[in-house]
């Protein structure tokens, strides 16, 4: 089959499989619901392999016209290159393997095949973001991605003790992504006013080929709108309180939507508008330092979580951040090497955090955790190997493509490479606290707790060992220079390879030594937090304090400084005033006023009418003469 | 033929038009004023027969059959609504044992 | 031609099966034989021709006939499906009634088609007198046999002015073709208060088949007290019959009298829109505000009929095609509810009680109340677009008492979807197969109408 067809078979299988499950999902067995879901996934990851090894050329596939005026013509098109694909990859080879993990992971779920037509829409719906050859495509494909968090995020809002929180959270996120999608649909409009189109390609050939830019003001403008959209998307201050909240969804849409996908649709959207970011270095540099202080902020956070998941969450936020700093530094292969990596070992620790939560019966307090390593030991090992992972453990993933972004730091600016490798720090701090506290020390729960813990069932466990292997090897993907002359930095070189405006941006690579005193800094760093951590949690055994004993910064971080007070005080509670304001005056004593007494002037009016609807036949007959009457009379006075 | 010599006789279509107004306006205010259904029945005839004597009147002066012809179908036509007309009355009357139109006020507002 | 054979022979043909007393081969007949007159309908409209070619000088099958035609058939045709479950009722009758909708069905192609007065005359007479029948075909019931007997003597007084206006109008022009009429009007050989009264007592007749005010005040109560079935078949095809002849005779033979009736019309749209929207607000029947709607809505019709454009047979199509798919529906949801008062409170609870009933209910009544982007905001919004230029205060009149028109649609449609306070008002909603049918193809017709009118 040619691509062009292949691609819309990816597109139209998890498409296929919400409607079949969003239809008749109610009259089937779970076993089918959930078996059909997650056949069309991997049907869709070895078609979505398929195309990649035939891939040479970058593709375009037209698919329809949406709007054809004399201004615009807006096109469903999809674009097949580089970067495309390898999204298309990870999207859906990770987006399987959580769909496997969901069939046990929601097993006792009443809503199970809702969650599943769901989790589909979605992967549709992102596969739309990455593969739209234009921006159009791409907003509409984000605002999918959008309704479908939305939908999943509030997925339990029936439940009787959480059901409003949850419901509230979604919200939260809905209404925070909608301020980011303001941004972005401005940017798209700038873009269609300043270029007249809205076609990756198109555009490009206008920077790129015909050099036609405009003022450095309106460069600004788009690139800022595009990174607002971005911000909404991917968590990034002043946007990013929506993602820990967001937690409240069921673990497996966590992993998949929250972590690994979606919320790297704003990555993604600045990678693909990387020669527009080259013509806006002030962009850039608010891109870095948003980026850097989230990280850092988020980072910060995490170090007083007590919520297995608020955690994960805040380090997502935390990756996230060192991604825009990437960005930010125009180091977009290294971004897309990140978020490759991240999407492996972050949905391997959510997922992994999803087989402890169903272990605990659904507890998520790491306090009450402790010594799981022996009850859960495949979810424990795992576990392990993403959290050396995340925190940059030599030779694992993690360690690659932050040391890449990292690197680039350096060569960028001393100053933002120290506090990057802060950044980093704590990472490995808290994840290492995490960790210990789950798995190892005493069990701090109750017996009935203890009585029920178990090892996941096996179509939980297999995605863990998966994604582990992917999460331990996936470094070997854009291996640096420093170990082989050849074949090293592959992902950069296939990315740049046929994506418009990367080619344009070679990545630098640093000498040698000084590659090899980073990477020796960051090794010793993570090997001291590791055994600084062990001593502490293990050893000494420790252990997280209960909310009440909090002071200082350790209280700062638990309420996550505030951050949700603040806005709460600044933006929520005018706008409810604003609100309740103009309902008490504009509606109440204005609007229903007039209207009531307007509504009242015409029922009158009507019963008169009515009246005159006698019921005898004489009347009407009289009432059509005298229409003729009138008709001869209004012909005699008139002509 | 006769008609024909009657109008060079010096009765001009006018009158005609007159005559036939004035016997509508009869059955109009017949139909105005009247309560009894069978006369309502009778003025809509006399109305239709204004209109008939038009028509031929009309036919005749342009010395076209197709008024004529018209006219069949008028009566044709009437004949086909007296008859449904009647039978309306008879149910009427069996519902409600009258034909006074008056009584027929149960749907109004 | 053919199409309108095909459709008489049918009436006769299921009118002598009705005597096997199987209403079933009654309703597989008539749906047999209307499909095909469509599907001749169709075949004419892309080849031209028919199969049979008769060539007959009082009828004229030209495209925009053609086009109200199959609107017409596809009406009578959800019509007749959609009511069967109440026909069924009376085994007795179930023929009668089927084929007597068809006769009358014959009668409105004639008066779509006519070409000269006769025909025209003839195919309203054929369309009205059955009605009569019909809506008194309740016997035992008090309400029909009043409505009958109503709609028989204002009808037939109609029958006399619109004779006499024919006799003026022939008086003027000596001829009974409509374009010797209109090219006689037109070349100034016919003038004078015997053609210019005639026009308006034409009009008077027409104005009241359409139910313009002050001819409308029979239409509520006939339409209240006929049988449901027969009040739509009254609302929808009788509606387009009379607004599409109304159309031809006026605006394209009489247009050189324009200045005369159009004058006369301008106050009469204004009347009655505000008439029958005032009205329709005061009601607490179904089938009365029904009525008063329709009485709203051939005002807002006969806006394209003042318009003198190319556009106007086509906007009034739209129109027609809006509010006819939205009746229907509205009809036979309320057969489907029988409230023996037909009180719009009976309609209670009946979108919670089942969901697809509420989901037609709503697409018909926002169309009709002219929400985009349903098959009724189109029609509105062609035909006042293109009248706005012309007669601006008529537009803006008709606008502002359509949002009259808003409070009582919604009004119902709120009472529809309500949640129901006591189970028993709405106890048993269980549409046929057919009703299901016809209640989707209703609302998909309202749905992709703006697709058509694009």
């Amino acid at each position: 089959m040619a691509i062009d067809k292949l691609i819309l078979l990816i597109m139209a299988l998890p498409l296929l499989g919400a409607f079949v499950n969003g239809t008749a999902g109610k009259y089937l067995p779970k076993k089918i619901v959930g078996t059909l879901a997650t056949l069309v996934m991997f049907a869709a990851f070895g078609l979505a392999l398929m195309v990649f090894n035939r891939l040479h050329d970058t593709q375009i596939i037209h698919l329809f016209q949406v709007l054809n005026l004399d201004s615009i013509t807006l096109n469903a098109r999809l674009q097949v290159d580089s970067l495309s694909i390898w999204m298309t990859l990870v999207v859906t080879g990770v987006g399987a393997l959580i769909h496997l993990f969901s069939m046990g992971y929601m097993s006792h779920d009443k809503g199970y095949y809702k969650f599943f037509t769901y989790l589909n829409l979605f992967i549709f719906a992102m596969l739309i973001l990455v593969l739209g050859s234009n921006y159009f495509m791409l907003f509409f494909g984000w605002e999918g991605v959008g309704i479908c968090s939305y939908l999943l995020i509030g997925f339990h809002y029936s439940d009787l003790e959480k059901g409003m929180l949850n419901s509230i959270a979604a919200r939260k996120a809905f209404i925070m992504n909608r301020i980011g999608d303001l941004g972005l649909l401005v940017a798209l409009f700038l873009i269609l006013n300043q270029f007249g189109t809205l076609e990756y390609n198109e555009l490009a050939d206008r920077i790129l080929v015909d050099k036609l830019i405009p003022s450095d003001w309106m460069m600004l403008g788009i690139t800022l709108m595009l990174f607002i959209g971005a911000t909404g998307k991917s968590a990034q201050i002043p946007l990013f309180t929506w993602l820990p909240d967001a937690m409240a969804g069921p673990t497996p849409v966590s992993a998949l939507i929250h972590a690994a996908t979606m919320v790297t649709a704003g990555i993604f959207l600045v990678v693909r508008s990387n020669y527009l970011f080259e013509l806006a270095p002030t962009t850039q540099d608010i891109m870095l330092y948003v980026g850097l202080a989230t990280s850092l902020v988020a980072a910060f956070i995490a170090m007083r979580q007590n919520d297995i998941k608020k955690v994960l969450a805040y380090s997502t936020v935390s990756q996230l951040g060192l991604l825009f700093v990437a960005l930010g530094m125009g180091a977009y292969t290294a971004a897309i090497f990140h978020v490759t990596t991240h999407a492996f070992f972050k949905a391997l620790l959510f997922l992994g955090s999803g087989s402890v939560i169903h272990a605990m019966s659904d507890e998520q307090d790491i306090r009450k955790m402790g010594g799981l390593k022996k009850f859960i030991p495949i979810t424990h090992l795992t576990f392990l190997i993403g959290t050396l992972a995340i925190a940059g453990f030599p030779l694992l993933s993690g360690f690659y493509s932050k040391d890449e972004i990292l690197a680039h730091a350096v060569m960028h600016n001393g100053v933002i490479y120290a506090v990057l490798m802060f950044s980093v720090a704590l990472t490995a701090i808290y994840m290492f606290r995490m960790y210990f506290l789950v798995f190892h020390g005493e069990f701090r729960g109750s017996a009935e707790a203890k009585h029920h813990l178990h090892e996941s069932p096996l179509n939980m466990t297999l995605p863990l060992i998966v994604l582990a292997i992917l999460s331990v090897f996936g470094g070997l993907l854009n291996l640096p220079g420093l170990f082989f002359e050849k074949g090293t930095h592959w992902l950069s070189h296939f990315l740049e390879h046929n994506t418009r405006g990367l080619e344009l941006i070679h990545s630098v690579h640093l000498e040698t030594s000084q590659a090899m005193l980073l990477m020796g800094s960051a090794v010793v760093m993570t090997i001291c937090i590791l055994i600084a951590s062990f001593v502490v949690y293990v050893k000494r055994g420790s252990l997280a304090k209960a909310d009440s004993e909090l002071t200082g910064w350790e209280l700062a971080s638990n309420k996550k400084l505030y951050f949700d007070e603040v806005y709460n005080k600044l933006f929520v509670q005018p706008i409810e005033w604003i609100g309740k304001m103009s309902h008490q005056v504009i509606e109440v004593a204005v609007l229903n006023k007039s209207i009531s007494v307007f509504t009242t002037a015409i029922g009158k009016t009507g019963d008169l009418v009515r009246k005159w609807q006698t019921g005898y036949v004489s009347n009407y007959l009289l009432w059509m003469v005298l229409g003729i009457v009138g008709l001869v009379v209004y012909y005699l006075l008139k002509f | 033929m006769v008609l024909g010599s009657i109008f060079n006789a010096g009765v001009s279509i006018e009158y005609y038009i007159v005559l036939s107004t004035i016997l509508f306006v009869i059955g109009a205010i017949g139909v105005m004023v009247r309560r009894n259904a069978i006369i309502l029945l009778m003025c809509i005839e006399l109305m239709l027969n204004a209109v008939n004597l038009l028509m031929v009147a009309f036919s005749t002066y342009f010395g076209k059959a197709d008024g004529q012809i018209f006219v069949f179908f008028i009566m044709v036509v009437a004949a086909a609504e007296a008859t449904v007309g009647l039978s309306i009355l008879v149910m009427a009357y069996r519902n409600i044992r009258t034909t006074d139109v008056g009584l027929f006020n149960k749907l109004k507002g | 031609m053919d199409a309108l054979i095909i459709v008489f022979v049918t009436g006769l043909i299921s009118m002598f099966i009705a005597m096997a007393k199987k209403p079933v081969l009654v309703l597989a007949t008539a749906m047999i034989g209307l499909s095909s007159a469509l599907a001749l309908m169709i075949n004419q409209w892309w080849t031209g021709t028919g199969f049979i070619q008769l060539n007959y000088e009082g009828l004229l099958f030209d495209k925009p006939s053609i086009l109200y035609s199959s609107l017409a058939i596809s009406f009578v045709l959800l019509i007749i499906a959609g009511g069967y479950s109440y026909f069924k009722q009376e085994v007795e009758h179930t023929g009668e009634y089927i084929s007597l909708l068809i006769f009358s069905l014959v009668g409105a192609m004639c008066m779509i088609a006519f070409t000269d007065l006769f025909m025209f005359f003839l195919g309203l007479e054929i369309l009205s007198i059955p009605i009569y029948v019909m809506v008194g075909s309740k016997k035992r019931d008090i309400l029909s046999t009043e409505a009958s007997l109503k709609y028989f003597f204002t009808g037939s007084l109609a029958t006399g002015i619109l004779l006499f206006g024919t006799a003026w109008v022939y008086g003027a022009t000596g001829s009974f073709k409509i374009n010797e009429i209109s090219a006689a009007i037109l070349d100034g050989s016919a003038k004078g208060a015997l053609l210019n009264v005639g026009i308006l007592i034409m009009m008077a007749a027409f104005l009241f088949k359409v139910g313009a005010a002050p001819f409308h005040f029979w239409s509520p109560d006939v339409y209240g007290g006929a049988p449901t079935i027969v009040t739509g078949f009254m609302a929808a095809v009788v509606k387009l019959a009379g607004l599409f002849a109304f159309l031809k005779l006026f605006t394209f033979t009489f247009w050189g009298a324009y200045p005369l009736w159009s004058g006369a019309l301008f106050g009469i749209i204004i009347l009655t829109v505000i008439v029958g929207n005032l009205s329709a607000l005061a009601q607490t029947r179904f089938k009365r505000m029904l009525a008063f709607s329709s009485i709203a809505n051939a005002g807002y019709a006969l806006i394209a009929i003042m318009n003198q454009s190319n556009w106007s047979t086509w906007n009034l199509w739209m129109y027609i095609y809006g509010y006819g798919f939205a009746i229907i529906a509205l009809i036979i949801i309320s057969l489907l509810v029988n409230d023996e008062n037909d009180s719009i409170e009976g309609f209670r609870g009946v979108g919670r009680k089942n969901p697809f009933i509420g989901f037609v209910l709503t697409v018909s009544l926002l169309s009709l109340a002219g929400v985009p982007p349903l098959a009724g905001f189109f029609g509105k919004y062609m035909v006042f677009a293109a009248a706005f230029k012309q007669y601006p205060v008529l537009v803006i009149t008709a606008i502002a008492t359509s949002g009259i028109g808003m409070v009582y649609y919604l009004r119902f449609f709120m009472t529809a979807m309500a949640k129901e306070e006591n189970e028993s008002t709405v106890e048993k909603l269980k549409p046929s197969i057919l009703q299901t049918i016809v209640l989707l193809i209703c609302a998909i017709a309202l749905l992709i109408g703006g697709y058509i009118a694009y």
